[in-house]
């Protein structure tokens, strides 16, 4: 099991606070890139990935506090990396028979409490950590899924923009309400 | 196991509307009334009749390793709690405080040899015995019932190639009976190394508005369902074959005691794990398995196969190794190679479909690696499970989103009213050289297997499973 780093703690980060240039940036790319997964453009949203990103979800399991961290180090609900990411996109928009999504859910992403940290190194790269609301919805179904989650992302300046080259997604559920993952959060 | 007699003549419990539970598997023409799908009172029967007698999976030893640590799972509804004593022993005890039926394990897993009930302090010991009440001297509870009789009820528990499975039926046959001439193919798919697999953590757990039965059936043996649900396999080239040779539709389907599995053809041309490979077919099992070792196997493992399967089974693992099935009544299991991009990968896991009402079940999905897998095995197997198989696999996330259509056309007057046909029967096709036991259906999978999953639910719920 492993602990879930606090921005600031695990590593000395530098502090981008709201009002900066590079915080707006961030918000308005975090708000650009749940745009695409709404909107349902995968592509669009998969070109938001850096080649080397890692993009895990652990499996988070009841634990009193003595047993420590709740978060799995080894066992995940998402462990892609741009290949998996890749042949997961490519299924949903590209072929015939994704009957997870076929029809497609009518998904929103609420993205909030961006924080956002300076990483030392050469390369432009931010730590941001933040809320998502997700909500779900299939078929005729009067009633909304949720998931809620903190996430905890690698940012890194390009110049074709900002990629994500990390996401970890921290769920609140332990036991996940939501038939499938063939959404992304 | 009666699935081995004839027809059935006992009705069962009968229902409100003085329908026998018998009534609903209509024996002559293969077909199962879809009330079964969606009716509280026959959910309410399952508990007793079905889980209340069978032997669960509840998880795997490597979940609690070390003396102390321990699980939460469920039988059927009833919580329980997976101990691991100060000597090994593992026990199952149901999570339901002996004193006013508070659950006393809250955590879904961790360490401790006590467990303390919040809400008046009565403690027992990892073993179930009862352990004393808060404040000694005024002794809480009572004269009438002995400490001895006030411990946590305890179940039945035995473990197969690791995996723990309880039992509430005193009269139950031992766990190697229940899950008989399987077990033979079990070891071919989980039981390869003399240090066994383990998990990769705690089971990935989600909820499916559907009745766990949906996946229990499915599992026993539908290899039917590949071709047109998971067509994208083929569309992602993941699963290669032609209209008149399906991959998956090409080995045997074997059946045990309603445990049922797929053991597939790799023989075939177009298989897409022996593919380049370099494999000729007339060499012996062993150079092929050296070529293409069995799934999260490393070449290097292969020769000690040796050491714990004899020529048949090396045969068998060779060309028809057991790749997906499960185990009566609500368990998957999986040994699957599995191509990506880079090259062979390969999944290993076992799922549960833990009922919660009849319209909907609790999936538990783990995922295992062989405990001498080295680490960047172990990150690969990761990766290509995740990709496949589980909440976010792009396999199962095709199933998940079909059980709970069918559970609510079940829902329906007319629909509960309509019948779940297995009437595509291949018959018993056992080839004369093969070596493993049970009904051997060889040849382009039908509904035989699952077929007989409904006459071993049919015995459970006629009040007749042993």
């Amino acid at each position: 099991m492993t602990t879930m780093e606090q921005p600031g703690m695990a590593e000395q980060l530098e502090r981008v606070h709201v009002g900066q240039p590079v915080h707006f940036e961030l918000v308005e790319f975090l708000e650009d890139e749940a745009h695409a997964l709404d909107e349902n453009d995968l592509f669009g949203w998969l070109a938001l990935m850096a080649p080397d990103v890692q993009y895990q979800m652990p499996v988070r399991t009841t634990r009193d506090r003595i047993d420590g961290s709740e978060f799995s180090g080894g066992m995940y609900l998402f462990d892609e990396d741009i290949t998996t990411l890749g042949i997961k996109v490519t299924r949903l928009a590209a072929t015939q028979s994704a009957w997870a999504e076929k029809p497609p859910s009518r998904t929103r992403r609420f993205v909030t409490n961006i924080r956002v940290f300076r990483r030392p190194g050469e390369m432009e790269e931010y730590r941001v950590t933040s809320s998502l609301l997700l909500t779900r919805n299939r078929y005729q179904e009067s009633l909304l899924e949720f998931l809620s989650a903190t996430r905890d992302d690698m940012i890194r300046r390009t110049e074709e923009g900002f990629r994500i080259a990390a996401r970890t997604i921290y769920a609140d559920q332990a036991t996940i309400g939501t038939q499938n993952l063939a959404i992304f959060l | 196991m009666l699935l081995e007699r004839g027809p059935r003549g006992e009705t069962g419990p009968v229902l409100g509307d003085g329908t026998p539970v018998a009534d609903l598997i209509d024996f002559e023409n293969y077909e199962v009334s879809m009330r079964v799908l969606n009716d509280p009172e026959i959910h309410r029967l399952e508990l007793k009749y079905l889980f209340g007698r069978t032997w669960n999976l509840l998880g795997h030893e490597s979940e609690i390793p070390e003396p102390s640590d321990y699980v939460m799972r469920y039988i059927g509804e009833d919580p329980v709690i997976v101990t691991r004593d100060r000597e090994g022993e593992i026990h199952v005890l149901l999570n339901v405080c002996a004193h006013r039926g508070m659950m006393i394990c809250r955590s879904e897993g961790g360490k401790g040899t006590q467990f303390r009930c919040p809400y008046h302090g009565w403690t027992f010991s990892n073993t179930g015995k009862f352990l004393g009440a808060p404040i000694a001297a005024q002794q809480m509870h009572g004269s009438i019932r002995s400490k001895d009789q006030l411990g946590l009820v305890k179940a039945r528990v035995d473990t197969f190639l690791g995996m723990i499975f309880a039992t509430w039926d005193p009269e139950a046959p031992s766990l190697g009976d229940f899950l008989g001439d399987i077990k033979w193919y079990l070891k071919l798919m989980f039981g390869r190394t003399e240090d066994g697999i383990e998990v990769l953590g705690p089971p990935q757990r989600f909820m499916i508005k559907a009745n766990w039965k949906c996946a229990g059936e499915q599992h026993a043996g539908d290899g039917y369902h590949n071709l047109t649900l998971h067509q994208s396999l083929q569309e992602l080239n993941a699963m290669s074959g032609s209209e008149e040779s399906p991959v998956a539709m090409a080995g045997l389907n074997i059946s045990a005691n309603g445990h049922g599995l797929r053991c597939i053809d790799t023989r075939e041309p177009f298989i897409n794990a022996l593919k380049g490979q370099g494999i000729d077919h007339d060499m012996p099992p062993l150079e092929k398995l050296k070529l293409s070792p069995p799934p999260g196997m490393t070449p290097d493992q292969v020769p000690a196969l040796t050491t714990r399967f004899n020529a048949d089974e090396l045969r068998v693992l060779a060309d028809f190794a057991p790749q997906v099935g499960g185990l009566f009544p609500n368990v998957g299991t999986f040994a699957v190679p599995f191509p990506m991009p880079d090259g062979m990968s390969a999944l290993l896991s076992l799922h549960t479909f833990i009922p919660r009402g009849p319209e909907h079940f609790e999936f538990f999905n783990w995922f295992l690696v062989e405990k001498s897998a080295p680490p960047e095995m172990r990150r690969r197997m990761s990766r290509t499970s995740n990709l496949s198989f589980g909440i976010s696999g792009f396999v199962e996330s095709d199933d998940a989103d079909t059980w709970p259509q069918m559970t609510q056309a079940a829902g329906g007057y007319l629909g509960s009213q309509q019948k779940l046909r297995y009437q595509a029967l291949l018959g018993e096709r056992k080839p004369d050289d093969w070596p493993g036991g049970g009904h051997v259906y060889d040849g382009f999978g039908k509904d035989d297997n699952q077929w007989n999953w409904w006459l071993r639910y049919a015995d459970f719920m006629t009040g007749r499973p042993w």
